[in-house]
């Protein structure tokens, strides 16, 4: 497929994957490219470049806070970044928004698919 | 290659501000240690996670417009600081060469009365070809021009014939500072028969005749 196609679509919905997994609990980085491979079924294959710039939009815009945890024993320390509220709220609208798209997008594409 | 080293080669292409380069450099390091905990090799993580210059890039690419924001402001202080720098390094270096006087009077390296008398032998000397003394008391530079040849070449430019010295007229004396030197500078007129003569001498701090004009 087209990369550059690929990586647009992609762009638009990471916002919205992201808070989701971090609905049920605090994550830190490796955690949730980890998750967002497996549970993707491998669609979304983040790198670190493109994780943490989300992450830091996010938590600019107060959706996601972050926390160094303490050492404990030989395990070193990591950021967990964690929803808050607004960020639940807005996780909401946005699937609610999802949700509206993509039945708009699987309307035209049947149509197209129908008359081929 | 260590984890560590890898991580600052990424850190360094980053364009953003300091604070949130330590802080991807942290972040970094604890995902490649916690991969490196799970059994996985330096090389494969890598090679998976990518050339430094690429990394770098990608972050580059998505970082937030405030932090893009805060590199160009921090790149402009930068540039604003260096063109000080530039600036201030220049005037250094011109108040370094221009000369800087003041009243031999207020000296502490010169005595008024010792340049006086020393300014005035360096005259009469000359009006005796008396290039000798002249030499034996004078800076290095200066010997080789302190020979008959020379002077009367001088001389002759400014007055051919000038007669018998008469008297010595207005003394000014001032101390002159110049590329980390210090002279004592005497402007003095020598009366003679026929014309006068305006002799500018210096001396360095040893009192050792280091400049002669004559008009």
């Amino acid at each position: 497929m087209n990369e550059k196609y690929e990586r647009q679509m992609k762009k638009g919905v990471l916002d919205m994957l992201m808070l989701k997994l971090l609905l049920q609990q605090p994550k830190y980085g490796y955690q949730l490219i980890s998750e967002m491979k497996e549970k993707s079924g491998g669609v979304f294959v983040l790198k670190e470049g493109t994780l943490y710039p989300v992450l830091y939009r996010l938590e600019d815009e107060k959706l996601v806070e972050s926390r160094w945890s303490e050492p404990e024993g030989k395990q070193l320390p990591r950021k967990y970044y964690a929803i808050t509220e607004k960020g639940k709220d807005t996780l909401a609208e946005m699937i609610r928004m999802w949700n509206q798209i993509s039945e708009g997008i699987e309307r035209i594409v049947e149509e197209e698919a129908y008359d081929c | 290659m260590t984890a560590e080293k890898y991580v600052r080669q990424i850190v360094k292409r980053l364009k953003c501000s300091g604070k949130r380069k330590e802080e991807i450099r942290r972040q970094l390091l604890a995902d490649v240690r916690a991969e490196l905990e799970s059994g996985e090799a330096l090389e494969d993580i890598v090679r998976r996670m990518g050339d430094p210059s690429e990394i770098a890039g990608e972050f580059n690419q998505n970082m937030p417009e405030t932090e893009r924001k805060r590199y160009a402001r921090k790149k402009r202080m930068k540039l604003c600081f260096i063109v000080i720098d530039v600036i201030l390094l220049l005037a250094l270096t011109a108040y370094w060469f221009f000369p800087k006087a003041k009243e031999l009077a207020d000296s502490g390296s010169f005595r008024t009365e010792e340049v006086e008398g020393r300014a005035k032998q360096v005259v009469l000397s000359l009006d005796a070809d008396d290039y000798e003394t002249l030499q034996k008391s004078a800076a290095a530079e200066m010997i080789p021009f302190l020979n008959a040849e020379s002077m009367d070449r001088a001389r002759d430019q400014v007055a051919k014939d000038r007669g018998e010295f008469r008297q010595f007229g207005n003394f000014y004396m001032a101390e002159v500072e110049q590329q980390g030197r210090t002279f004592a500078v005497v402007e003095l007129t020598a009366a003679y028969e026929k014309t006068n003569i305006t002799y500018t001498i210096s001396f360095d701090e040893d009192m050792r005749l280091a400049g002669l004009y004559m008009k």
